[in-house]
């Protein structure tokens, strides 16, 4: 293997891929990052077996051949170059000699031949999905999700994608609070119906990645078990987790009636003032709509820290009064990655689920998002 | 208490006082819990083997433990001991210390609320009782040792080093078996061989910090103050099992039980847990644990079960057959407020619970193919 890269080529190659490098792993291989000449194309790859991250760069090859590096020394390496504009990569007796400018170093390798076959994607995708519309979507749902520790698999560890009519709908929960999101998506075919499951770590993981692309798009395929994104340079390879997801759109409650229209930013910033004086175990704040003075009283009390009350102006009055305790960190978490300046919160029942959604002038980054968020009652 | 489990067995059975009575887990792998004091005179003692019991008296009564009545019984205790001093500390269900310094203003002297609380126990619940009374916690837990079963033994302040001078070292606390090992190679057997022993030499043998602890522990120096009641940090509920369990439906099935008859106590003692963990235990007695975080604190049967089963997703390697499965929970908090869960209703835990209670353990599970593990939360 003989080739030379733009150094800062091989500084986005080398991160792209970095992201699925296996950080604590019983295979020494899953370390490495897999470099691979192509038709005037150097390949990387990593992965931990749960995703897997290719990435193309051009490259000027002069000799074929492939070898695997150590991913962090490597990714540490190419950040720290000299500000040259080649980088030369060579091996030889079972290292990597890799120049740029004045610095040369002699890395040693991995064996190829142990590291995982990946799988491509093949055929027609199922659909293309816009890039930023794409991020948007998982930004606003990855973060419902329960966190997964190393042994778990629940399936709400995962966001949950429904794909069918013309729309992907993204959805997470931990389940207290759910986070939905409809996207459109091009060259769906009709009558194509698909429900996948991903780690929701995987799809922060994915977001971060497609926020270094140039390209508009990310084109989808399903394949036994695995779904690959496929967006400019990068093939994103993910597991699905194999588990049912629960049947989000039941517990939805599109029929609450009672609408609470509040400026987004100051409920926002209400809330964090009032989630400091919440109790400690359950984090709630009280919620009471006042029709009289047309305004939402929001308080919070706890034995160890005092209390607090503020009331923040409704955009519309409320037709009628209701008291309703939330965990603040519920509402704050979705409140703050909205971007329209007006939300509004429907109700019912001091103890029936809440329903979040953008209203107003809706940006655009908030189209076809809802927020399901369940009450805390007090015993 | 003296032979606490199976001093309350013979209290509730007519035929069985003056009768060996030993109770414990009844399967070849069982262990003695309690033996009463006509059973220990068979040379049976709790911790042994319950297949060596069996061996030394064979034709004896042998009973399963009803935890839940022992437990009732303490309470009952706790309740008399209460009135006497707010400084109860639990050791275990049928041992507590009492601090009485300064309740002199309230009751009679320490010694009389001794001789009082010696003679109203037994007066009261039929139960024996030993009471130790001493200036601090070390002898006051081993002054009735010798007079047990029912006895009562005062070590006023000028006696303690007479009455702790003859003790073996290991009876002194911190003084582990590896410690008390190495002791006596040195040749020292009791407290007083330790007492007289040079300071220099203890460090040089066992380090400064340890030489210097166990010369206070010779000393009588203990200022371990009583802790009252603690709350409850964490409830577990084990198994070991007749014979290895191999098939992992099978696994499933005993964890789904153990969850469920957790969440009963639970739910009966009024808290919520925010941990659950598992405990597994191979054949070869390597033991492995799992824990997860839940979302919020809950005593949902439907949940906790849930969270204990995606932790059993992991570990693997049932061929080699499971001895002992255990479940439990941690961070519990005092059940004063709830969060609503969207998937698993409050309504179907209190009823799975009810018709445990009800129709017996056998009568409710959540399987039996739990892996699909959302669905059982459908009602």
């Amino acid at each position: 293997m003989e080739l030379e890269v733009l150094r800062e080529d091989l500084v986005f190659g080398v991160r792209t891929a970095g992201h699925a490098i296996a950080g604590k792993s019983s295979m020494p291989i899953l370390s490495g990052i897999l470099l691979r000449t192509l038709e005037g194309e150097l390949e990387l790859c990593a992965t931990d077996l749960e995703r897997a991250i290719r990435c193309r760069i051009s490259a000027q090859v002069k000799a074929q051949g492939e070898a695997v590096l150590n991913g962090q020394v490597l990714e540490q390496l190419v950040t720290r170059l000299p500000d040259e504009d080649h980088v030369l990569l060579a091996a030889a007796d079972g290292k990597v000699r890799l120049s740029c400018g004045p610095a040369t170093f002699e890395l040693l390798t991995l064996p190829a031949d142990e590291f995982p076959q990946l799988a491509l994607p093949e055929g027609e995708p199922l659909c293309h999905i816009d890039r930023e519309a794409f991020i948007q979507a998982i930004q606003l749902t990855a973060f419902a999700a329960v966190k997964a520790t190393e042994t778990t698999r629940l399936a709400l560890t995962g966001v949950n994608v429904v794909i069918g009519n013309g729309k992907i709908k993204l959805a997470a929960t931990n389940g207290y609070r759910l986070a939905v999101r409809e996207i459109s998506v091009e060259g769906l075919a009709e009558g194509a119906s698909h429900i996948i499951l991903i780690d929701a770590q995987v799809m922060n993981n994915l977001m971060r990645v497609l926020g270094t692309i140039a390209a508009g798009e990310v084109a989808l395929h399903l394949s036994n078990g695995q779904v690959h994104f496929t967006s400019g340079p990068v093939v994103f390879t993910s597991r699905l987790i194999q588990e049912e997801f629960p049947d989000f759109e039941r517990v939805i409650p599109r029929e609450n009636d009672l609408g609470l229209f509040l400026p987004r930013e100051d409920f926002l910033a209400t809330l964090r003032r009032l989630e400091i004086t919440a109790a400690e175990e359950s984090g709630a704040v009280t919620l009471r709509a006042l029709t009289s003075s047309n305004t939402l009283e929001v308080s919070s009390a706890s034995r160890e820290k005092g209390m607090g009350t503020e009331r923040v102006r409704l955009v519309k009055p409320a037709p009628r009064g209701i008291e309703i305790a939330f965990k603040a960190e519920y509402l704050v978490e979705a409140l703050r990655r909205m971007e329209s300046d007006q939300v509004v919160l429907w109700l019912s029942a001091p103890d029936r689920a809440g329903l979040l959604e953008p209203a107003g002038d809706i940006a655009p980054g908030d189209q076809g998002f809802i927020y399901v968020c369940m009450p805390v009652r007090l015993l | 208490m003296d032979a606490f489990y199976a001093s309350v067995e013979q209290l509730d059975n007519p035929f069985l006082p003056g009768r060996p009575v030993i109770v414990g887990g009844l399967g070849p792998r069982g262990v003695v819990a309690t033996a009463s004091y006509e059973a220990r005179k068979f040379g049976v003692h709790s911790a042994m083997p319950m297949v060596k019991a069996r061996k030394l008296c064979p034709h004896e009564v042998f009973i399963a433990p009803r935890f839940e009545r022992y437990a009732g019984v303490a309470e009952r205790i706790r309740e008399i001991l209460l009135e006497y001093t707010p400084l109860v500390e639990p050791v275990s269900l049928d041992e507590a210390f009492l601090g009485l310094t300064g309740t002199e203003g309230f009751h009679s002297s320490p010694e009389r609320v001794a001789r009082e609380v010696h003679r109203r126990i037994p007066w009261e619940m039929g139960l024996s009782c030993s009471v130790g009374l001493a200036p601090n916690k070390f002898v006051a837990k081993i002054a009735p040792d010798r007079a047990k079963p029912g006895g009562l033994r005062i070590v006023p302040p000028a006696e303690i080093q007479n009455f702790r001078d003859p003790l073996p070292v290991e009876k002194l606390w911190e003084v582990g078996s590896v410690t008390a090992a190495r002791l006596v190679e040195f040749g020292i057997r009791t407290v007083q061989d330790l007492r007289g022993m040079d300071p220099a030499l203890l460090a040089a043998w066992f380090g400064r910090r340890t030489g210097a602890r166990l010369r206070q522990l010779a000393r009588g120096i203990d200022e371990s103050p009583i802790v009252p009641e603690r709350e409850a940090k964490s409830l577990s509920q084990e198994r070991t099992f007749p014979a290895d369990l191999h098939n992992l439906e099978e696994i499933r099935a005993e964890v789904r039980k153990l969850a469920l008859a957790l969440a009963d106590r639970l739910h009966a003692h009024g808290y919520f847990a925010r941990l659950v963990r598992i405990k597994v235990r191979f054949a070869d007695f390597a033991t492995h644990t799992h824990q997860m975080r839940l979302p919020e604190p809950t005593d949902n049967a439907v949940l906790i079960t849930e969270a204990a089963l995606s932790l059993l997703a992991r570990p693997g390697g049932w061929e080699e057959g499971v001895r002992l499965l255990g479940v439990s929970v941690g961070e519990l908090v005092p059940a004063e407020f709830r969060t609503i869960h969207l998937f698993a209703p409050e309504e179907l835990s209190r009823t799975i619970l009810e018709l445990r209670r009800k129709f017996g353990e056998s009568a409710v599970s959540l399987g039996p193919n739990s892996g699909e593990s959302q669905r059982t939360s459908r009602p």
